[in-house]
């Protein structure tokens, strides 16, 4: 419900009971003079007085009746029961309803407000492993908030509040098992919806038993589906290496079957290899697809793992101008986007997350920047060394880390004096707002992204030909993409600058700065993002690493099983969506569900209301407009 | 000709105001024949008085007589008959008729019988009569009028009025006697339902007029429908007032009107003035009746 909804209706309500009142009668004297003499030697005594307190009554009686149906905090009686509301955060519970209503988790938060609605007068409520009690209000409007299991870390243990009573609202797949206080009654609330779905639960490769130097790969897929399904489960496999597919299958699976294959992949291109299932009626995208990422160095230990998860590593000119940025914020809002690495001009600190991927942000100008373990290399408001060693201004001269070459590129407002992703270095003067009024639809990178008309400051600047316009205004190029793979890129190097290094990699530049654009108050920008971090990584990095011999010198067997347990790739059992002790939901409850993003009344919004309807009666009742 | 119909007076009527005059306490001299005696002496027929010669007197009116009997030089005094200066001011305010149709003129109708009535009485005893309507100011004055021949053309004058304005008897004062008129009889005939009646008399308290207030009356204006609650207009300004429980309030309204008209009367009488109060059903003869009894009407010839 939009936040204007029930504003217009108070100020109907308020409408309506001025309109309802019966006005008073209208008389022609001759005239007034007696009646103001003698209302003036009333209202001496008596009338000035009853108006005040009639007026703080009615006002009294408004502000109560907003705050009562507000659901202040300190209005709520209290003494009700303590009740912890949890939630399984378990990839499983991203699977959709039979359908299409939604998620398992979305069920299971309308499921919360049933039971937040249900609870006596008084209770409050804790959600998640968070002591905190909330009103009923309180926690409704949590709800109606980003509670997505996409959001939540996977905590497989929670230590669940002590209280009253606790609700585990959970499809009972996973080992999802809260901590409870034995004293609390514990009640479990399923939210199991059986469906269908096909995962690949095995994608590793493995030194061939006849030719050790040969590599294959065993890739297994399992179907589920649910119990009162007759038919089998028919799912499409493909396999492709970083140039084509390289394998096509029809699958029919019975409920409960799984399918194994042996893949020679000796004869793939170096680069990624990407099993993906295509299955109608899946309802748990989180296990279609799977990456195997060749490390020989790590001998067997290749990894597999889901496509959905990006890392990149950020330079940028000030680290703290990169977080309060809108970038920072759309990035972080992409749950498939992992930073493991911020390096700035100006910062000593050095980035980096605990992900177990080594993090990269070398500060020192004279020592040799280390190799960057990261899908995505991202250039915020600077420039990558390699790039600019000849024409860099002065003022970036303290930039020292640069990106592996075989590294796809992000480049976010590159500074004008330097080239970027195919743009020369910007004319001087020769910029201006303008509206962007071209755009290359088709493009994935903007897919749901809609620009036209934007206005955006853009240098101008001349676009390498091997390169693609992907938007523009007028003849400024806006945003860029290039790619070693297109034909165009095939041919010899830029005519304005032989400096730059062959493409060796994609690259996407978006040339006009997105903080000083209205895009960043869009979510066009979140998904220009996340389709330009995806389109970069569709051609899988690392081994371009591997190929150039960069990458050989810094992943050893350690880092190769800390990256493997970083990315988490899919148990058996998450594929198994089925496989649950609980009860499913009658169908018909599953079916009822819809998105609820009713927002409860706010107490504020309904005391101003009440602040509202007061004054318009005081207005009203001096003004002698109505009784 | 306009219509009489509303002062159409019987013969009989006309008859007995004839047998009336208007009386004055001060009564300057008139500088034509009249009716009224002037409070000075001079060269009347009727003697008055002897007072004693000083330098200057003229010798003609010595009492040769009373100078042989008392060795004393006296003066004859004679009474002199003059004309009054009469000055009928009438309220045509909007709310002399607040609202469209007979009833609602009914205040305004009376005062104009009234002002018919009293400016018959004086031009059929010799006096001058101006008639000065007014409202938020002074309107087009009629007058001095002199003798009984004037008579219609006053009633010309009064037919043709009409009502609009607020009140405001001190613009209309100090509009009337801006020119310094002869000191007279004024006569206000007025519902007095203004701020700023008490201003207007007071306006002509330094001029030595003799004043006689007639306050017109109409009880429908204490005894309006009034709803529980109800937005008075004023007729004449439009402002409005808003009235909670008025029918409560009727009585207490009225003993309000007493208080403003005590208090009115109380002002005139500390002045020498007349104060009537002209109900608008009361029959001309008994508000003459009571202007007898108050001194604004004698009983002549």
């Amino acid at each position: 419900m939009p936040v204007w909804l029930p504003l217009l209706l108070a100020a109907l309500a308020v409408l309506a009971i001025y309109l309802i009142r019966p006005t008073a009668q209208t008389l022609s004297v001759a005239s007034t003079l007696l009646w103001r003499r003698l209302l003036a030697a009333r209202r001496k005594r008596h009338d000035r007085l009853r108006w005040l307190l009639s007026l703080l009554l009615a006002m009294t009686v408004a502000g109560c009746l907003a705050l009562a149906a507000g659901q202040a905090p300190w209005l709520q009686p209290g003494g009700g029961d303590l009740i912890a509301l949890a939630f399984d955060s378990s990839p499983t519970m991203r699977a959709a309803l039979p359908g299409g209503a939604g998620t398992r988790m979305e069920l299971a938060i309308a499921e919360a407000r049933r039971t937040i609605a249900e609870a006596d007068s008084g209770s409050r409520f804790t959600l998640g492993a968070d002591p905190t009690p909330l009103t009923s209000a309180e926690a409704l409007l949590a709800l109606s908030g980003a509670v997505e299991p996409e959001a939540v870390e996977a905590d497989l243990e929670p230590a669940i509040p002590s209280g009253d009573a606790a609700y585990l609202f959970t499809d009972g797949i996973s080992d999802w098992r809260p901590i409870t206080d034995p004293a609390t009654e514990t009640r479990t609330v399923s939210v199991l919806a059986p469906a269908r779905n096909a995962g690949i639960v095995l994608f590793v490769t493995r030194p061939a038993p006849s030719h050790e130097a040969k590599p294959e790969a065993l890739l297994e897929v399992l179907a589920t589906d649910s119990a009162d399904a007759s038919s089998p489960l028919r799912t499409e496999l493909t396999v492709a290496d970083s140039e084509t597919i390289r394998i096509r299958r029809q699958l029919e699976l019975p409920p409960g079957d799984r399918f194994t294959a042996l893949i020679d992949i000796a004869g793939f291109a170096p680069g990624p290899v990407v099993a993906r299932l295509q299955t109608p009626g899946d309802v748990f995208p989180l296990d279609d697809r799977a990456t195997l990422i060749a490390a020989q160095t790590a001998g067997p230990a290749r990894v597999a793992r889901p496509k959905s998860e990006r890392v990149l590593f950020v330079q940028t000119r000030s680290r703290a101008t990169f977080d309060d940025s809108a970038v920072a914020r759309a990035f972080e809002a992409d749950p498939s986007v992992k930073i493991v690495a911020v390096h700035s001009e100006t910062d000593e600190t050095r980035g980096g997350t605990a992900t177990g991927t080594p993090a990269v942000t070398p500060g020192d100008r004279d020592s040799s920047p280390e190799p960057v373990l990261a899908d995505v290399a991202v250039f915020h408001r600077t420039a990558p060394a390699g790039l600019t060693a000849t024409t860099r201004g002065p003022g970036s001269s303290a930039m020292t880390a640069e990106a592996p070459s075989w590294m796809p590129s992000l480049f976010l407002d590159p500074p004008e004096a330097l080239p970027a992703g195919g743009l020369s270095p910007a004319e001087a003067g020769f910029q201006g707002q303008r509206r962007i009024n071209r755009i290359d639809a088709d493009h994935p990178i903007l897919a749901g992204v809609s620009l036209l008309g934007l206005p955006a400051t853009i240098p101008a600047r001349e676009l390498d030909f091997r390169c693609r316009p992907l938007a523009a205004a007028g003849d400024l190029t806006a945003i860029a993409v290039c790619d070693p793979a297109d034909p165009a890129s095939q041919s010899a190097s830029s005519p304005f600058d032989p400096a730059l290094p062959h493409l060796e990699a994609r690259s996407v530049v978006i040339a006009f700065d997105l903080d000083l654009s209205p895009l960043s108050q869009r979510p066009d920008l979140a998904a220009l993002l996340q389709n330009a971090t995806e389109w970069l990584t569709a051609g899988n990095t690392v081994a371009a690493a591997e190929r150039a011999g960069g990458l050989r010198d810094a992943v050893n067997l350690q880092e190769a099983a800390n990256l493997q347990e970083a990315i988490n790739l899919q148990e058996e059992w998450a594929t198994r969506i089925n496989d649950s002790n609980l009860d499913p939901v009658p169908p018909g409850r599953s079916a009822e569900l819809t998105r609820d993003t009713r927002r409860p009344w706010s107490w504020r919004a309904l005391a101003l209301a009440g602040l509202l309807l007061a004054s318009i009666e005081a207005i009203t009742f001096f003004r002698g407009l109505t009784v | 000709m306009a219509d009489h119909s509303a002062f159409a007076f019987e013969p009989a009527f006309l008859a007995r105001l004839e047998r009336l005059r208007l009386l004055t306490r001060r009564v300057p001299a008139g500088g034509f024949k009249g009716e009224h005696r002037a409070t000075h002496l001079g060269a009347g027929i009727e003697f008055a008085d002897y007072r004693p010669y000083v330098e200057g007197d003229d010798v003609r009116h010595l009492d040769w007589r009373a100078y042989m009997r008392f060795d004393r030089l006296l003066l004859r005094m004679f009474e002199e008959h003059g004309d009054l200066a009469v000055y009928i001011l009438l309220d045509c305010s909007r709310s002399m008729a607040p609202t469209p149709g007979d009833a609602g003129r009914r205040k305004f109708d009376a005062a104009r019988r009234i002002a018919a009535a009293l400016t018959y009485i004086a031009l059929a005893t010799l006096d001058r009569v101006t008639l000065a309507p007014w409202s938020s100011h002074a309107h087009q004055v009629l007058g001095p009028l002199h003798g009984s021949r004037q008579v219609w053309r006053a009633l010309d004058f009064l037919a043709n009025l009409d009502t609009g304005g607020d009140t405001r008897l001190d613009h209309a004062v100090r509009q009337v006697f801006a020119a310094g008129r002869r000191r007279g009889l004024v006569i206000l005939i007025s519902d007095l339902l203004s701020d700023t009646t008490e201003d207007g008399l007071d306006l002509l308290l330094p001029l030595r007029h003799d004043v006689a207030v007639l306050q017109v009356t109409d009880h429908q204006d204490l005894e309006a429908p009034l709803d529980r609650d109800t937005t008075l207009v004023d007729s004449e300004t439009g402002d409005t007032l808003r009235v909670h429980g008025a029918p409560t309030l009727l009585h207490k309204l009225e003993s309000e009107a007493d208080t403003h008209r005590d208090e009115i009367r109380a002002r005139c009488t500390a002045r020498g003035w007349s104060f009537i109060q002209a109900p608008v059903e009361m029959r001309f003869e008994e508000l003459a009746l009571g202007a007898l009894r108050r001194g604004l009407l004698s009983r002549g010839r």
